[in-house]
């Protein structure tokens, strides 16, 4: 019985985590899947989310900036409003120019974010990280408070999804589609492309702080690695490329697949000697990193192939009221 | 026999078909234009013949071998050279360089069919080392053309030389396109231009929707009323313009 | 005075050559196959693994042994480019770099499996700096990384300006179409363009690793000033690509110079971020770069 409650636990803090990327990702197809653009930095906006959630609402500490004790809300939307702004910036460096720079830029961003979290002992408290972050429902008893996180991260993934799926099916949606297909038509149609892009830009980044919001309330915990600009990243990338770009349920699917398999090979090993469990980890990023290769060079439309809306004359002639 | 030869051409891009069944001949030491309204597929014949788009019917012979669906790299070395509309030169290499890259494929010496290059286009022998990109129009037309010509090309295609030119350069073009002739190197042009066009093309082709419409000797289609009322500004005009390169 | 070039001069200037031969690669594969190589610093690592391993073989100079470790990297790349890039060359560009951004992780841990995370070392052990004039002071290996930096410049000079696949290279930089068109060979010139990069990408590595360390991370921190000093210099302009390298290397050893006061005007921690700074400021003020390379 005790084992049996074990798995359930785990499986629920399998399913929270993989939530969490799920709102990561979700925000990385509406800058992939929609956009068209290559964000090298993911872990930069997600960590600047997870900071920016932790120092506003954690209790006074002598070891770092906060102690502002706001409510969550606050927190999570400080979190969105303060990447946005800094992806509006980086945007408006780079959106004028290919892909590349952008993930050029955004690599960078995520490099010095980590600089910042580590170096502004004053602010962050360095490497060690700021502790005691507050979670949503800790005092309920257990298995009851994880199981009401679950519940709160799985009501962003569908809320997150619901939007963005309208956003998708929407006219803004429909010309994001056709700047990926044809750029200079859509310029010819008279639409500022670039604009299109900050748009979409902005929104994925914002999206992602908060999914480094809920992951700081989640393990009550920042520190500079959770915003390892590589791994997390790439992660990402690879559940997104896997479930499937430009398709939103695919973002999903592919965060709870590549989650799952991610930490149930971890555990498994886990149970390995030391020596042959580190060797084995980065056995472990080798093979995702192999898969990812696999997924672009035969199925680059991911498990979830996208599913275009229909077309755009006649679809709108049928859903506008006569 | 001719130099080269397209039978029945069908083919496209993707799934959009836009030649329908073109012929064509150039015999040795020809011009021959081709002209034909906007999306009439007279780039896309051209491109054809160089193995830029996968044709689905119909052959193109090169001095009586079949080189159907060859690829450009292979195209360039069995003797045709192809000048593209834009970029068709190598702006910040200098016009030696670009030269050298055209006899790529040469393993023996070409610095003697640089020196002709230069004999025949006297203003590029002095910029040998100034950067492509830094030439005027004409002379980057000269280049153009000159690099197609390092490899003594049995055939040269040109596609669109004069598009986007004012009047004053299209001359300029087409003396430079007769210069290259006055080699004896047979010349397949597309042509917006087409009254000039005709007037140095020993022959032409008229293609609409994908399919030959007339063809002719370059006076005869100057002459043809249909002809001139589609292409060449109205029949009334043809009747009194002078025509040639030497109108520029 | 002996202070500032001392210290922050002669050190700028090192880590300058350092960027500079990095950054070769990085522009011409910008130029050549038209994407950000983000796996290039990984490639920079496993030069220098395998020049430390080949010394405990060995047991030679490191600059002995590196024309060894440079073939073995260059197969890797190679391989690389056969099994990776080729099959999505048809595909748009952004599939390259993703595709090069998983390979930067899958090389890194296939390092860290091979040889672990601890510190190592390549330096044949401590020597004294040669004085000159009783103030000028530089180490020998200071004098070997900038003699070997300067040659291999020299010969990437060489190559581009006066044969013929260095040519080509240029030419297909301009344009790939027309390159195919006029007959290059440009499955060879890509296959050049990871020879030189690759190659130059280890000797960088192998300097660096003589001046400071040998850890698994030291070629992704060069990733952001060697693609700062291939944007600043102009993409797809190798000269561009040395002069960038040098003027970021200058500026982030001088970013930390007591300017103002005695305290360093940047905090040495931050150097990281000249390099994106000034990077930054290019793509704003002039995204061709001083050389006027290309803007995709």
């Amino acid at each position: 019985m005790d084992q049996l409650y074990g798995y359930g636990l785990y499986l629920v803090s399998l399913l929270t985590m993989g939530g969490i990327f799920a709102v990561v990702a979700l925000g990385l197809n509406v800058q992939w899947g929609f956009a068209g653009l290559f964000n090298a930095g993911i872990a930069g906006f997600f960590g600047i989310g997870a900071y920016t959630a932790a120092i506003l609402t954690t209790a006074p500490s002598a070891k770092n900036l906060g102690g502002y004790e706001m409510p969550y809300v606050v927190g999570f939307l400080a979190a969105m409003g303060i990447s946005g702004i800094i992806a509006y910036f980086v945007g408006k460096i780079c959106l004028r120019l290919r892909s590349d720079y952008l993930a050029i830029a955004t690599i960078g961003i995520a490099e010095i974010a980590r600089l910042i979290f580590k170096g502004e002992t004053w602010a962050t408290n360095g490497p060690r990280g700021i502790a005691e972050v507050p979670k949503p429902f800790e005092t309920w008893p257990e298995p009851w408070n994880q199981l009401a996180f679950l519940a709160l991260v799985l009501s962003f993934v569908a809320v997150i999804y619901w939007l963005v799926e309208r956003a998708r099916r929407s006219p803004w949606g429909r010309v994001m589609t056709a700047i990926r297909e044809n750029e200079t038509a859509v310029k010819a149609a008279g639409k500022n492309v670039e604009t299109f892009r900050m748009e979409g830009f902005v929104i994925g980044c914002m999206i992602m702080a908060l999914g480094g919001a809920l992951m700081a309330h989640y393990l009550k915990f920042v520190d500079p690695n959770t915003a390892d600009p590589l791994l997390g990243t790439f992660l990402i990338w690879v559940m997104l490329i896997v479930g499937g770009s430009a398709n939103n349920k695919g973002a999903i699917l592919g965060a709870f697949l590549i989650w799952t398999i991610w930490s149930a090979s971890e555990i498994l090993t886990s149970r390995l000697p030391a020596e042959l469990a580190i060797k084995t980890a980065y056995i472990r990023i080798f093979l995702i990193g192999l898969a990812l290769q696999f997924f672009l060079q035969r199925y680059p439309q991911g498990i979830l192939p996208e599913r275009r809306p229909a077309v755009q004359g006649d679809d709108n002639r049928s859903q506008k009221p006569k | 026999m001719s130099v080269l030869e397209l039978k029945s051409l069908v083919g496209g891009y993707g799934d959009t078909q836009i030649l329908h069944g073109v012929f064509m001949h150039v015999d040795p030491g020809e011009i021959v234009v081709i002209i034909g309204p906007n999306g009439a597929g007279k780039s896309t014949a051209m491109k054809a013949v160089f193995g830029l788009l996968n044709l689905s019917e119909g052959q193109v012979l090169l001095a009586g071998d079949d080189i159907t669906n060859t690829p450009p790299e292979q195209v360039v070395r069995q003797g045709i050279c192809y000048v593209p509309q834009t970029s068709n030169i190598f702006p910040s290499l200098s016009v030696q360089e670009n030269l050298e890259m055209g006899a790529f494929v040469r393993q023996d010496d070409y610095q003697p069919r640089i020196a002709e290059i230069y004999d025949l286009f006297p203003p590029l022998a002095e910029k040998r080392k100034q950067a492509a990109g830094t030439l005027s129009g004409g002379q980057r037309q000269m280049v153009a053309m000159g690099k197609a010509m390092m490899l003594e090309p049995k055939i040269l295609l040109l596609d669109e030389p004069t598009a986007g030119l004012s009047p004053k350069f299209r001359g300029e073009i087409f003396s430079i396109v007769k210069t290259v002739h006055g080699t004896g190197t047979p010349i397949l042009m597309v042509e917006q231009n087409a009254k000039q066009a005709l007037g140095i093309a020993d022959r032409g082709y008229v293609l609409v929707d994908g399919k030959n419409r007339f063809e002719g000797t370059g006076e005869a289609l100057l002459n043809d009323p249909e002809v001139a009322e589609m292409f060449l500004g109205g029949g009334k005009q043809t009747a009194d313009a002078s025509i040639g390169p030497g109108e520029a | 005075m002996a202070e500032f070039i001392n210290f922050y001069v002669i050190p700028g200037f090192i880590l300058g050559s350092i960027y500079a031969l990095g950054a070769i690669g990085i522009t011409l594969t910008f130029g050549i196959l038209r994407f950000a190589n983000f796996a290039h610093g990984e490639i920079m690592t496993l030069g220098v693994y395998f020049t430390w391993s080949l010394i405990q073989l060995t047991d030679l100079h490191p600059l002995v042994v590196m024309p060894v470790a440079m073939v073995l990297t260059i197969m890797v790349s190679l391989g690389i480019d056969k099994m990776f890039y080729k099959p999505l060359r048809a595909a748009p560009v952004i599939m390259l770099v993703i595709a090069s951004f998983g390979m930067m992780l899958m090389v890194r841990s296939l390092i860290q499996f091979f040889w672990n995370v601890q510190l190592k070392t390549v330096n044949p052990g401590i020597s004294m700096p040669i004085i000159i004039d009783d103030w000028l002071r530089i180490a020998p290996k200071h004098i070997w990384i900038i003699l070997g930096a300067v040659i291999l410049m020299f010969g990437v000079h060489y190559l581009l300006a006066y044969t013929k696949i260095g040519k080509a290279m240029r030419a297909m930089s301009d344009s790939p179409e027309l390159a195919r068109l006029t007959g290059i060979d440009t499955e060879k010139v890509v296959r050049t363009t990871w020879i030189i990069g690759a190659g130059l990408a280890c000797a960088a590595g192998v300097f660096l690793a003589i001046d400071t360390q040998v850890e698994t991370q030291m070629g992704f921190r060069l990733l952001l000033p060697m693609f700062g000093a291939a944007i600043l210099g102009g993409v797809g302009r190798p000269y561009g690509a040395m002069v960038g390298g040098l003027v970021i290397g200058l500026a982030e050893e001088l970013s930390t110079y007591h300017w103002i006061g005695d305290a360093a005007l940047l905090n040495p921690s931050y150097k990281q971020g000249v390099a994106f700074a000034i990077m930054v400021l290019i793509l704003l003020w002039r995204p061709s770069g001083l050389f006027k390379g290309k803007v995709f």
